[in-house]
């Protein structure tokens, strides 16, 4: 299977998780995310 | 914000930028709202005029008296940002920029305003592109950059010098995925964010035996899905090396040890990872597009198998258009 030619796809940096004391979105919040991120294809 | 995706739009004075912008926002974005931020020198926006008032532009913001890559300061650049996602909350953002802009730079204005980075969309006159390439730094630079580079006015040349300048254009930037374009016309839905929710319900539809969903671009999709979690080290060794044929795939995945759940999105070969936390969510999902899917999906599933963590029970759904 050939890869990508060029100098290769940088890996990505390893992105940092959030710190523990962010519980992340609420409810309300959530669903718009949700929705947001069907929109852009990263979930259906 | 993480979650509002930015397409960077770029290319020479006079490449044809606005005019592809133009023709994708009438017909391309499956009628998605975006938010559009135009960048002119010059103190009286001109291009500007060109998208206001279109249906698919909820929002447009001009940054003019200066180039966005450098002359513009962070504040003003921030401000703007901050007005379009308060006021509108769009799921994407095309910016614009000058033809003299470096998109390098850009990007990480994009980035530190914690925004996505989705693709950097490069247009380039067939005509005048070898003279600028000759002239000028910054034409080789936006080229380099480019996810996606639209060779457009093809019609001006004959064939035997498009090719060559596609070879030209391929030797400088082979990570690139390249199209031929005549007044940015351009009927493909690879090229910005919201076209790759459109590549995953053409999977699905496909999985329900509809066939009237085939692309006339040359492009397929699969999606994958599973339970459990994955190995953050094999995955992302996975999508740091996936096959030319693959120019976009995107999902959201959980790691061993994770809480939060990753969402990756590769274009062209470069990965964004960021992280989210969707307890509604409870498996990984995945969508894969490409060429020539039939020579790489079944290797890519059993790579994906290979990263899922023992004790988890993969649950695929298999779905192939093209």
């Amino acid at each position: 299977m050939a890869e990508r030619p060029g100098d290769g796809p940088k890996k990505p940096p390893a992105p940092a998780e959030p710190a523990p004391p962010d519980q992340g979105y609420t409810e309300d919040e959530e669903a718009e995310v949700r929705k947001r991120l069907e929109d852009l294809g990263y979930v259906e | 914000m993480h979650t509002v995706a930015v397409d960077i739009l770029t290319g020479f004075l006079g490449s044809g930028k606005t005019t592809l912008l133009r023709h994708v926002l009438d017909h391309g974005l499956h009628g998605k709202p975006v938010a559009v931020i135009m960048n002119e020198i010059g103190e009286v926006g001109i291009d500007g005029r060109v998208v206001t008032g279109l249906s698919a532009v909820e929002k447009m913001v001009e940054l003019s008296s200066g180039c966005i890559c450098c002359t513009i300061d962070d504040y003003r650049f921030d401000l703007a940002v901050q007005e379009i996602v308060e006021t509108t909350r769009p799921h994407l953002i095309i910016i614009e920029s000058t033809g003299l802009a470096d998109p390098e730079p850009l990007v990480d204005r994009v980035k530190a305003a914690g925004l996505g980075l989705d693709a950097i969309i490069t247009v380039v006159d067939a005509l005048d592109g070898p003279r600028h390439l000759r002239e000028t730094r910054v034409a080789r630079l936006q080229i380099e950059a480019a996810d996606f580079l639209m060779l457009n006015k093809v019609d001006l040349i004959d064939s035997g010098a498009a090719d060559q300048f596609d070879r030209r254009l391929a030797k400088a930037n082979p990570r690139a995925e390249r199209f031929r374009t005549v007044r940015g016309v351009i009927d493909s839905d690879v090229l910005f964010a919201t076209g790759v929710a459109a590549f995953r319900d053409r999977a699905r539809r496909a999985d329900a035996g509809d066939a009237g969903h085939l692309h006339t671009d040359g492009f397929a999709s699969f999606v994958y899905r599973s339970v459990g979690s994955l190995d953050q080290e094999r995955f992302e060794r996975l999508v740091a090396r996936l096959p030319r044929d693959i120019v976009r795939a995107k999902g959201i995945v959980r790691f061993a040890g994770r809480d939060w759940q990753c969402l990756f999105s590769v274009t062209c070969g470069r990965p964004e990872l960021t992280w989210v936390k969707l307890p509604a969510v409870a498996e990984n999902q995945a969508v894969f597009i490409g060429r020539n899917l039939e020579r790489h999906e079944e290797t890519l599933r059993r790579q994906l198998a290979a990263c899922e963590t023992a004790g988890d029970g993969p649950q695929e759904r298999r779905q192939t258009h093209g």
